[in-house]
């Protein structure tokens, strides 16, 4: 918050600090208005298009560099190749001799099947059909984005050495971008989700007067009632932590007629059924476009958020007959489901960890209390 | 943050100050105090470095005989059905060479031809439910399995070998989701402990270079700089050259092993280490990922682990200290800005030009709020 905070008070003090405090009231008010919109571009929009852009760039970077050499070898060929070496074997024991020619086509037959096991892997079908091109530009894109996100598929994977070495260039220069996206959309994520979760739950309840007895008579109750952490009245938790609080830090802030958004605290549990719903959706999206069974789509979400990535199913390379169309279009949502998914993922945990501590503290005070009380 | 130095404190001094306060109970209270000391130990040594390492790699150990209790006999299953296809074939192409007594070249190639083909959609099939080419052996023995459970929780996925059955997806997510947890928790601990243990070193090492070079100065310079001393912040090329050294390390053991060209194996560390795990080189599996498993690549898989394991740590080690670093210059930074605005406001002619504003360095952020309110009044 504070890295935030100042980061935006450099940008406005570069273009127009000097003139800023000292000129009339209403044009300071315009003025200001114009630097946090643009400080907002610059901030939010600024770095999601900036993270499309890298990863749009290494699209390109990536196929071009790989689809040069991509040496496209059909299983007609292999087959081929297959009979050849069978007849020539066949052909070379005059006298047929079973057990040596059944060891020498067993040996044939495996490569065969090698062969061709890698060529299922590798996305073909099964059908006449040659082998699809990996590095298009969905495929270049799929892969920047999940080497920048440090996911790796690796259903595709770099053969040259230039891509190779460019691979761990572009992640050098990717992670960091994707760090300031993911900061960045956690942030703004973090903060509509608190100011909805303000208006919806903390505006319809009564203001309170913060008499200190009451805040620590009603925090003795709560110790005292056989309350854990798996007491999640709506309410509850959040009173206690914000009125025990006040004691310490902010007795001004509670008395302002607004809820300052900062300070809102999500529960626990709020983070927690976002997470189970990203999941969710996610099941279900895959679900439908890739006609995956529930428990794959909701493997393939889990390992996909988790960012561990194992690249045993991949959107788009599925053995689901589709056509081009609805191919790119599983690229695309499986792109905009890892991007906005990771940010809400990011936001969820940011949330928990501040209630987490919030919560922490709160205790630690009440203890305080009842020592000085004791001592007393 | 007062949570933060308790547990830090607690983890830091560990066990003697847990013995302090059994000292002290223990003369009231007679077995049942014991016990809780007892209980207190294990519990702070569990918050240690070493009950950490110890409980990540036993983790480690548990999931890896999970895994192979549970994916083992499906891929059996398959490598059974599989080579019963390819038994079949094989007879079907002796049958038919038996069969034609003279061998006609055409006919034969198209009955080859047939059989190929029938074989070829048996095999693509079964490869779409989940054979990837590996008998069960070769997949799923012991440090493979190892590799598999420090892939899942440490968030890298090589994807070279995967559950295929559904427990054994089932299985995968519950151990990633009580795992990575766990790995966090070893990831920040390792973190802090290197971290220390190396602005440690840092500063010895500076301590030793700075006498070389101060030894003809006065005492009251040395004295100085003890104090400053106290200060050091390890810088970022420092962090580099370690994470750099520990790179080059791998790539070296990594290329001699595996006999992979130096590019790929700088290749298959850095994409390990920074988590990305592509997976189209993994140590054990050959290039690949279709060579044979040897004993030998036990013992390599083995180290492998421990190499990520303990790289992991190097790399939470430098975020610590970058993030230090870099939090302090930013500090900096602002300060210099805050000081510019000033100096700017002042060439402007903004503020009356009698106040010495620019040769007072502001040392904390609060003044130079002050300072500019007071300025403002005026």
């Amino acid at each position: 918050m504070a890295i935030e905070r100042g980061r935006g008070s450099r940008h406005s003090h570069q273009s127009h600090a000097p003139h800023y405090h000292y000129v009339k009231p209403f044009g300071e008010k315009l003025k200001d208005c114009c630097r946090s919109t643009i400080a907002f571009i610059f901030s939010n929009v600024g770095v999601c298009g900036l993270m499309v852009g890298y990863t749009i760039m290494g699209a390109f970077l990536f196929s071009a560099i790989e689809s040069q050499n991509d040496v496209v070898i059909t299983a007609d060929v292999i087959r081929n190749q297959t009979i050849e070496q069978l007849w020539n074997i066949t052909v070379m024991y005059n006298v047929l001799d079973k057990p040596n020619w059944r060891a020498n086509v067993s040996h044939i037959m495996l490569t065969y099947q090698r062969a061709i096991i890698k060529l299922v892997d590798e996305g073909w079908d099964g059908g006449n059909t040659t082998l699809p091109n990996k590095w298009s530009i969905e495929g270049g894109f799929l892969y920047s984005l999940t080497v920048i996100t440090t996911i790796g598929y690796g259903h595709i994977s770099p053969n040259t050495d230039t891509g190779k070495m460019m691979t761990i260039l572009y992640t050098v220069f990717g992670m960091p971008v994707f760090l300031l996206y993911m900061a960045n959309m956690g942030d703004i994520l973090a903060k509509s989700l608190k100011w909805t979760y303000a208006k919806l739950c903390i505006c319809r309840r009564p203001e309170h007067k913060y008499d200190p007895s009451v805040v620590w008579r009603s925090a003795e109750a709560t110790l005292r009632a056989p309350a854990g952490p798996s007491n999640f009245h709506p309410e509850y938790p959040q009173e206690l932590g914000e009125e025990i609080s006040i004691d310490t830090t902010s007795w001004s802030a509670g008395r302002a007629d607004k809820v300052d958004v900062s300070s809102v605290n999500i529960p626990i549990t709020v983070s927690l059924v976002i997470m189970v719903a990203l999941l969710y959706g996610g099941t279900l999206l895959f679900e439908k476009y890739e006609g995956w069974d529930p428990l794959t789509s909701f493997y393939f979400c889990f390992i996909s958020l988790t960012t561990i990535g194992f690249g045993d199913y991949v959107p788009g390379l599925s053995v689901h007959p589709t056509g081009d169309d609805e191919k790119g279009m599983s690229f695309i949502y499986c792109s905009l489901y890892l991007m906005f998914g990771l940010a809400l993922l990011s936001m969820c945990f940011n949330l928990m960890q501040e209630e987490v501590v919030h919560k922490i503290t709160a205790c630690l005070n009440a203890i305080r209390f009842f020592k000085r009380r004791e001592t007393d | 943050m007062g949570v933060e130095r308790g547990r830090t404190s607690q983890r830091s001094h560990g066990v003697s100050s847990q013995r302090s306060y059994g000292t002290s109970s223990s003369s009231s209270q007679g077995s049942r105090a014991r016990c809780k000391n007892c209980c207190r130990k294990f519990v702070s040594f569990m918050c240690t470095q070493v009950g950490v390492g110890g409980l990540v790699v036993s983790y480690a150990i548990m999931g890896a005989f999970a895994f192979i209790a549970i994916e083992g006999k499906e891929e059996y299953w398959m490598t059974n059905r599989t080579s019963h296809i390819h038994n079949n074939t094989i007879r079907t192409l002796w049958n038919f060479t038996e069969h034609l007594n003279v061998l006609h070249k055409d006919q034969w190639y198209e009955d080859v031809n047939d059989t190929l083909y029938e074989f070829q959609k048996k095999i693509v099939k079964v490869v779409k439910s989940g054979y990837d080419g590996r008998s069960h052996l070769e997949v799923w023995n012991f440090p493979a399995s190892l590799m598999f459970c420090l892939s899942v929780f440490t968030m890298i996925g090589y994807g070279h070998m995967t559950p295929k059955t559904e427990w054994g997806k089932i299985a995968t997510i519950m151990y990633a989701v009580l795992g990575i947890p766990l790995y966090i928790v070893y990831f920040m601990n390792m973190g802090r402990v290197f971290a220390k243990s190396f602005k440690f070193l840092y500063r010895v090492m500076y301590k030793c270079v700075n006498r070389n070079k101060t030894k003809t100065l006065d005492e009251g310079d040395l004295s100085e700089e003890q104090g400053e001393e106290q200060t050091i912040i390890v810088p970022s090329t420092a962090c580099m050259w370690v994470m750099i050294f520990y790179m080059t390390t791998g790539t070296i053991m990594f290329a001699e092993w595996e006999n992979w060209s130096y590019l790929n194996s700088c290749y298959f560390s850095f994409t390990s280490l920074a988590k990305i795990g592509i997976g189209d080189f993994v140590p054990g599996f050959g290039g690949g990922g279709f060579g044979e498993a040897t004993e030998d690549s036990q013992t390599k898989l083995i180290i492998n682990f421990m190499y990520l394991l303990i790289g992991m740590g190097i790399i939470a080690m430098c975020y610590t200290l970058m993030k230090e670093e870099i939090m302090l210059k930013l500090r900096g930074l602002k300060h210099d800005i805050k000081e510019k605005v000033l100096v700017c406001g002042l060439k402007l002619g903004l503020y009356q030009e009698d106040q010495p504003y620019h040769d007072t360095r502001p040392p904390i952020h609060g003044r130079t709020k002050s300072v500019r309110k007071s300025m403002r009044r005026r």
